[in-house]
Formats: C-alpha cells, sequence, structure tokens
C-alpha cells in the first residue's frame, strides 16, 4: 500500500486505512438501504513525527477550502488487492489526540468525496 | 417536470446518486458608466444630463437595462432605475420618485434587464378637462399597439455552466413561443461571445462559449406588425481545478429549496461563506449541477431541452441578504420568477376588447392571451428576461381587469378566477399558465406521464392524506361566454355539482366570473372541479428514493402511483392512479453528495358533468313582488310664445345669450357658417335640408331650444332636428300628426348640450317646415 495525496507519497504511511461506513439515506419501499455515492476513508496514525504531520497540515492547506485531490488508496471492493486513484477527492483537516516527545499521537485524516469506490 | 425516456428512467433507477452543485451569480457588464451633470437635478427627474464617461458609450445601451445611481463609480447606494434610452447627452430613464438627484452622482448603465414592473400615466387632457389622456411607460402614446400586439416569447431558460475541454455548450430554441395574433414572425438570435454569433430561425440549437465571462444573448422576433426581444444571460466558468476563472462563490449551502404550485414557484434560501460584496438585491441566480446515476455521468430533468444541467433560475430579493461577521458568511433570499413578480407591484389596468382599438383601454378582439400579452408588455420587463408560455384555451373575452397589486396578482387572479388557472414558475425560471389539475376535460388522462411509480422509488411509508368525506357539497360556478368582436355576442351561464341537490355532507362553494365557450364546456368544468376538489388523496407525501430530477411542479404532468396492499401499514391500493405534484421540497447534503426531492401529489379524478343553472331572462322575484308606483303626471310646460314675424317665407331667428361669460357680441360666441347666414331669407330646402350650421367658438354648457312651426296641413308625423356635431339628428321634437286639418301644427323641442370650441349644431327641416326661432343660451363657461 502506496498512500498519495496530490501526487506526493506520504513520507510516513498510515498505519491504518479504513473506509468509512456509509450512512444510508433511507430505506426504499422494497426494503433496500438507499446509499450515496459518495465514500470517506480515514487515515490513521498511532504516532507520527512533527515533519510527517506538518506534510499532512500542508497537503490540507493547499487544497485550500474549496481544492479537490487526488488520492491513491487501496480500491476499494476490488477483488485483488491493489491501489487506485480517486480524483476529486475533498480533505478534512488533519487531527490529532495528542502532542508526546516532539511526536503526534493518534493522528487521524479524513477523505471525502471519494467516487467509484 | 421534464418527460424522461425509458432509458433516462432506468438511469433514475440505478442507484447510487451523486448530485454536485455550483452557484452562480450573473455579473452584468457595464454598458455605461458616467455622472449626471446638471447642477439644478432634482427628485423626479427623467431626462438626465451626463457626462464624464468612464466606460462604454450610450450606442451600447439598449430600452430597459438597468442603471445603478450612486455616490461612487460602479455603486447603487441612491437607487437602481430602468433606463429608457440614451443619446449623447442624456439618459432617458423609466418614471420615478425614489431617486434624488444630484449633479455629480455617479450612473453605471448595466447590460442586464431587471424584473420589474412598467408604470402608466394617466393625465388630464390639457384641450378638455373632462377627457383623460393615456400613456404607457411615462410618455409612449397610442398608435396602434393593441392591435399588433405580439408574441409571449420563449429562448429557453439563462444559463451557467463549466468550460469542459475549453469549450461551454448552451442550447437554444424558441419553441413554445407564441404570436397572439398568429402573425409568423422571424426569429433573429444575437449570442454575445458564442460561436455561432447569430442565428435566423426558430431553434439555433448548440451554442459554443470558449471564454469565461458573463454574456448577453438576445431573440428578437420581427414580422409585418410584430417586434418584440427578450434576453437571456449565460455565465461560463472555469471549473476550480481547470483555471483561475471560478464561480465566485464556491462555499455554499443550500438550505432549503422547494416550492408549491399555489407559491407559484421555488423559492431557495442559500448560505454562502466568505461572499460578502458577491451578492446584491436582484442579482440573477443559476444553480447548475454535475449528477451521476450509478456510475453514469448525465443530467437528467428540466423542462427546457438540452438545458438539464440547470436546476434552478431565480433572483435575490431585495432585503433578504444578512450578514454574520463573526462567522463570515452571508446568508440570502431566491425567489423565482413568478415569486419576485410577486414582490412587484403594478399599476391597474382596465381594457376592453374592441374592433379597431383607438386608445390604450381597448384591445383588438381580446382574448385570454392578448390579455396577458398587453399587460406584460406594457406594464413590465417580464418577457424581456424569461420565458412564458400559455397552455390553456385561448378563449375570448370582453373585459381584463387588473387592480393595483402585485404583478403576480394581476395575472394570477386573470387566470384564476376566469379560468380556474394558475401561474407557475418551474426549477428553470420559465412561467407557465395553465389551467388547474381539475379545470381540464379529462384530469385523469390529459396530462402526460412524468413517472409511473411504486415502492422502489419512495423510502420509508408515504404520508397519505385520505379524504373520507366530502369537503364541498355543491360546487355552483357561472360566467360569460363571449364570442369576440366579429359578432359580438355573450351570454350568462351558471352550473351547478353535483346536481340540483346537494351532497350530505360538506361545504357549498359558489364562484362566478368564469370565461366561457358553452354551457356543456362549464357543465364539465364544474363537475370536474367538484370532484378535484373531493379527491378521496388530496395529498401524498412521497420521500423519493434518489434524484428524480425530471421532476418539478409545472407544467402539470402525471404521475401513476401504483401502491401495494403490503406497502403501507395502511393497506392502501392504488393501480396506475393518476396524480399530479403540487409541492416539491429538496434536500442537498453537498457531504454524501444526495439530493433528494420529496414530493407532495394530489389525486386526478374525471368528474359527472354538472347540470346547468338556467337562467332566467329576468331575476326571480321568490315570491316578493315589487308594488307598483304611482308616478304623477308631468305638469305642462308653457313656453314662450313664438316670433311669428317671420311666417310666409320670412324667418325670424335670434340667438340669446345669457350667462356670466355675456360679453354682448354674440359674432364672439358663435359664428354662422350654414347653408343661410343669419337674417337672410328662409327657404325650404326639402326633406332633412340643412338650416344652419352653427359653429361655436366659445366653450361652455349651452341650452338648445328650438321652436318650429309647419305650414302644410297633413296626417304625417312633423319633426324637427337638431344636431350636435354633424348632420346625425341627436334630438327630435315631435309634432302631432293634424288628421283634422289645422294648419301651422307646433312643435317645441328643448335641449341641453355641453358644446365645445368648434362644435357644429345643426338644424334639419322636413317638408312643409314654415319656420323657426332658434335659441342658443349659454348658461356657464
Amino acid at each position: 500500500m502506496t498512500v498519495r495525496i496530490s501526487g506526493t507519497t506520504l513520507q510516513t504511511q498510515p498505519s491504518d486505512v479504513s473506509w468509512v461506513t456509509r450512512p444510508t439515506l433511507g430505506i426504499d419501499g422494497a426494503g433496500h438501504p438507499v446509499y450515496p455515492a459518495i465514500r470517506s476513508a480515514q487515515l490513521s496514525w498511532d504516532i507520527i513525527d512533527a515533519a510527517s504531520y506538518g506534510e499532512l497540515q500542508g497537503l490540507y492547506a493547499a487544497a485550500g477550502n474549496t481544492g479537490t485531490v487526488p488520492v491513491t488508496l487501496p480500491q476499494y471492493g476490488s477483488t485483488t488487492y491493489q491501489d487506485h486513484d480517486y480524483s476529486g477527492c475533498v480533505l478534512h483537516e488533519p487531527e490529532y489526540d495528542k502532542y508526546f516527545e516532539q511526536t503526534y499521537m493518534g493522528v487521524k485524516l479524513l477523505i471525502a468525496n471519494i467516487r467509484g469506490a | 417536470m421534464s418527460i424522461p425516456t425509458s432509458s433516462e428512467l432506468a438511469l433514475i433507477r440505478t442507484q447510487p446518486h451523486q448530485t454536485q452543485m455550483w452557484l452562480s451569480v450573473f455579473r452584468p457588464t457595464t454598458v455605461l458608466a458616467c455622472q449626471v451633470n446638471n447642477p439644478s437635478a432634482a427628485k423626479g427627474d427623467r431626462v438626465v444630463p451626463y457626462d464624464t464617461v468612464s466606460t462604454g458609450s450610450y450606442t451600447n445601451v439598449q430600452a430597459d437595462y438597468t442603471a445603478l445611481i450612486g455616490s461612487t463609480a460602479g455603486a447603487g447606494d441612491i437607487g437602481r432605475i430602468r433606463v429608457r434610452s440614451a443619446d449623447a447627452s442624456n439618459i432617458t430613464f423609466a418614471e420615478n420618485s425614489d431617486i434624488a438627484w444630484a449633479d455629480r452622482l455617479f450612473i453605471t448603465v448595466l447590460k442586464y434587464v431587471d424584473l420589474v414592473p412598467i408604470f402608466p400615466r394617466i393625465i388630464q387632457d390639457p384641450a378638455k378637462a373632462t377627457n383623460v389622456i393615456f400613456y404607457k411607460d411615462y410618455d409612449l402614446a397610442y398608435t396602434n399597439q393593441n392591435t399588433v400586439l405580439g408574441t409571449l416569447l420563449c429562448a429557453t431558460n439563462h444559463k451557467a455552466g463549466f468550460l469542459n475541454n475549453g469549450t461551454y455548450q448552451a442550447y437554444w430554441t424558441a419553441t413554445g413561443s407564441y404570436t397572439v395574433t398568429g402573425e409568423t414572425g422571424t426569429y433573429s438570435w444575437y449570442f454575445e461571445g458564442g460561436t455561432p454569433s447569430t442565428y435566423v430561425g426558430l431553434e439555433p440549437g448548440y451554442v459554443s462559449y470558449n471564454t469565461p465571462g458573463h454574456y448577453q444573448a438576445s431573440l428578437t422576433v420581427t414580422g409585418a406588425t410584430i417586434n418584440d426581444v427578450t434576453y437571456r444571460y449565460v455565465s461560463v466558468y472555469d471549473r476550480p481545478e481547470a483555471g483561475n476563472k471560478p464561480p465566485d462563490i464556491l462555499r455554499w449551502e443550500l438550505e432549503e429549496i422547494g416550492g408549491s404550485r399555489d407559491e407559484g414557484g421555488h423559492s431557495v434560501k442559500i448560505k454562502a461563506w466568505d461572499a460578502a460584496g458577491f451578492v446584491s438585491a436582484n442579482d440573477l441566480i443559476v444553480i447548475f449541477a454535475d449528477e451521476w446515476f450509478g456510475t453514469t455521468q448525465q443530467n437528467i430533468g428540466g423542462n427546457a431541452k438540452n438545458n438539464s444541467s440547470i436546476k434552478f433560475v431565480g433572483y435575490v430579493v431585495d432585503g433578504s441578504i444578512s450578514y454574520n461577521w463573526q462567522e463570515s458568511f452571508v446568508e440570502f433570499q431566491v425567489e423565482s420568477p413568478v415569486g419576485m413578480m410577486g414582490l412587484k407591484e403594478g399599476f391597474s389596468v382596465s381594457c376592453e376588447s374592441k374592433k379597431s382599438p383607438a386608445t390604450w383601454f381597448e384591445i383588438a378582439d381580446l382574448s385570454v392571451t392578448r390579455a396577458m400579452y398587453h399587460y406584460l408588455r406594457w406594464h413590465s420587463t417580464v418577457l424581456k428576461v424569461c420565458d412564458f408560455q400559455y397552455t390553456g384555451p385561448d378563449y375570448k373575452v370582453q373585459y381584463f381587469d387588473s387592480d393595483r397589486e402585485s404583478l403576480k396578482d394581476a395575472i394570477g387572479k386573470f387566470v384564476e378566477m376566469g379560468l380556474r388557472g394558475q401561474i407557475v414558475s418551474d426549477k428553470q425560471g420559465k412561467i407557465w399558465v395553465e389551467l388547474s389539475a381539475g379545470a381540464t376535460n379529462n384530469p385523469e388522462t390529459d396530462f402526460p406521464v412524468a413517472l409511473s411509480m411504486s415502492k422502489q422509488d419512495w423510502m420509508g411509508e408515504p404520508q397519505i392524506d385520505e379524504r373520507l368525506q366530502k369537503e364541498i357539497s355543491y360546487l355552483e360556478y357561472g360566467g360569460i361566454a363571449y364570442s369576440g368582436v366579429t359578432t359580438g355576442t355573450f351570454a350568462a351561464m351558471m352550473s351547478g355539482a353535483p346536481g340540483a341537490a346537494p351532497s350530505y355532507v360538506g361545504k357549498p362553494e359558489r364562484e362566478q366570473g368564469l370565461i366561457l365557450v358553452s354551457q356543456s364546456q362549464l357543465n364539465t368544468l364544474t363537475g370536474n372541479m367538484f370532484a378535484y376538489k373531493n379527491s378521496r388523496f388530496p395529498d401524498i407525501e412521497f420521500n423519493m428514493a434518489g434524484n428524480y430530477a425530471n421532476l418539478d411542479i409545472a407544467p402539470i404532468e402525471r404521475i401513476q402511483v401504483n401502491m401495494a396492499q403490503t406497502d403501507t401499514s395502511r393497506g392502501i391500493v392504488l393501480n396506475n392512479a393518476p396524480f399530479h405534484i403540487n409541492r416539491i421540497a429538496w434536500t442537498y447534503n453537498p457531504s454524501n453528495g444526495s439530493f433528494l426531492p420529496t414530493i407532495n401529489v394530489a389525486q386526478l379524478v374525471n368528474g359527472v358533468a354538472a347540470e346547468t343553472i338556467p337562467i332566467p331572462p329576468q331575476p326571480p322575484d321568490q315570491g316578493f313582488k315589487t308594488p307598483s308606483i304611482q308616478i304623477p303626471a308631468i305638469p305642462a310646460i308653457t313656453f314662450p310664445g313664438l316670433d311669428l314675424s317671420g311666417l310666409g317665407g320670412e324667418l325670424t331667428d335670434y340667438i340669446s345669450l345669457f350667462g356670466n361669460s355675456f360679453d354682448g357680441v354674440f359674432t364672439s360666441i358663435v359664428s354662422w357658417t350654414g347653408l343661410r347666414a343669419k337674417g337672410t331669407a328662409f327657404q325650404f330646402p326639402g326633406n332633412f335640408g340643412r338650416l344652419y350650421e352653427v359653429n361655436i367658438v366659445k366653450s361652455g354648457v349651452y341650452l338648445i331650444r328650438a321652436n318650429c312651426r309647419w305650414t302644410s296641413i297633413g296626417t304625417a308625423t312633423r319633426y324637427f332636428n337638431i344636431g350636435i356635431g354633424g348632420d346625425i339628428p341627436v334630438f327630435r321634437a315631435i309634432g302631432a300628426a293634424d288628421p283634422t286639418g289645422v294648419s301651422n301644427p307646433l312643435a317645441v323641442c328643448t335641449t341641453y348640450v355641453v358644446a365645445t370650441q368648434n362644435l357644429s349644431i345643426t338644424v334639419n327641416d322636413v317638408t312643409g317646415f314654415a319656420d323657426a326661432n332658434f335659441e342658443l343660451l349659454r348658461l356657464m363657461s
């Protein structure tokens, strides 16, 4: 797995990539759940150094309030494990639980608006 | 709502859906920026001298463009006003009283037409105090405007979109346009910034734009007599990731979007971040979208052909803009064109059907479409910026009246009271005037099917409002069938449903004033409306299971509902039951890309024809007899004796003038220009020969009295005519027949007239006429 954001391979790869469960929009009259078309993926790091965290913050800032980014992630639902490029994704601001001994712990980065997953 | 093709319908049912909305605020080009050049400028000025042109030229200014009047360059803090015309030194504005004109104010004329009312002006005739003169738009005198009339134009919606591979393709067509006189016109298009830039014909199709910017398109229809123009606006942007000219506002959300037929269209509440200064009142808002159905990116819906990406068109409501400086957002309300018409007040208008109109309040062979065209063309700019289509029958109507009310009410009440119709904007801003769902001949089948829906199409359980007993026990409609000016006949008609006996439950309802063509048509209408108002399912609410983008509130189209017994806890069964949409509320959630409508539909039902209510020639007395009134005999009036000195061929004629204005010189009051001068010998010119023609040279109220005698003996009735303004008799004195042979029967006639300068009075005689005295008394000026 090689996660890339805006073409940049993250200097510290996430320790965990999870696809966020899509909330249903409702249940249709036939009993089927109605899902939105887009997904979100959450990248997690147990511990990360300041430079790596700064890289995430920089990628978020570069996208700005209105920009979208291409992201390379493990492909959702593929029959084989492989990376996939998703375009038009939206970065939420990275967050962390605590700062300890010059490292960031419990870092999370939510990538939203992922189509085709 | 547009009728989806089978492939589109299949696509709509392909999950999941995603919608990405974009917000466009049209930025009009400045065609002339200058300053007021008039040290004595004052409130109420219409013709404003200008100088110091900093941008553009007066040659670029078109009638109806919008001007901002400001204390600084480009500002509109002093006012916003419609332009009538401009030349090298003056700009003529529409009538205004709310702009405090002052020297050196800044004028910014925009290439943009606001949706506003146009005021008429009615003045006292300076030549005759008892007359009034009507003008439109302050000083437009009537010539032949209500005979030539014009076209209710359609040019598709205002547009906004992205350059994709360097091009934005906008589709144009004039389909739906209607010339109310039936005249065939030539449709000429001009596309600023587009390729091709011009086109002649009804449907130009796709026009390419390859540079970001804000452009105006115009459609002009001309013919032997017609000449109308309408404008549409196009905003072209770079995609945010692809260029440096994206939409101004990218961070925004739709707090509310929805509308109903009763409200006349959709309204939208928008919250936008970092957008202060980007939005102002009357701005044109276009919301457009990228849509995916499953893995297919494709736009669906919209009534305008090949304009499916346009999801909403409206205008920013004045006074609705609020700022939150702490959180840096601005909120504002956007209304559909009909919603904006509801906020714009017009003047009262009254018109009558005439064969040959001679003034503004007469319209040639008035009909429903002619009335609407006249009002919208001469009393608003609606037709300059909106598609307008009437789908009902174009019945003849004798009168059109609107109160001093909103533009929406003027048209809405006319069609509601006259036709049971409604005026509604669709999402793309096209104005539809159509008969309401119960007012057509066969409501169950008249409308095309937009969607045949079943449980896969909705989420959760529908909210079903079931009417268990009638609300209306008796419905009585009445109106007038007018045949038009050719035959000019009219007939009053009434109809009652369900019939002579009302239903046991419900309330009676009576409405008059319908525009009709026949009794059978009224009976059908009354029966159908009675059924519609009492339908079993007046409202069912469905939360749709996806972006059913084809659904809209106008025009009326059929939703066929299929509901099995097991689909709802109430076990209601519907098999292709016809409904139509009354209301839609959309929910847009950009975080998951969902755009979901909740629709409220009403059942379409065919009624049983109502029964004719005979209208007696005279109102029934219901047992009450008006007592006869004894009118005392009119006392005999004694007239002064005749001056008979002229008998035997000599005539004594005189003019007596009395009153405050008597100047003693009657020749300054009247002049004798007839066949016979004053004092000349009387001659018998034969039947109806003209004796005198008196030209009054001073206005006033005159008493005319004439005494006359006949010398001949006979049994025929003798009479004596006075004509006002010509030889046509307007007053006749009858001399009794004289079978006994008594000579010199006497006839006396007296009348009052209000005479003006140069109005002639003629006195005619008949065979055997002997002589006459003629008095003209000026009573008051």
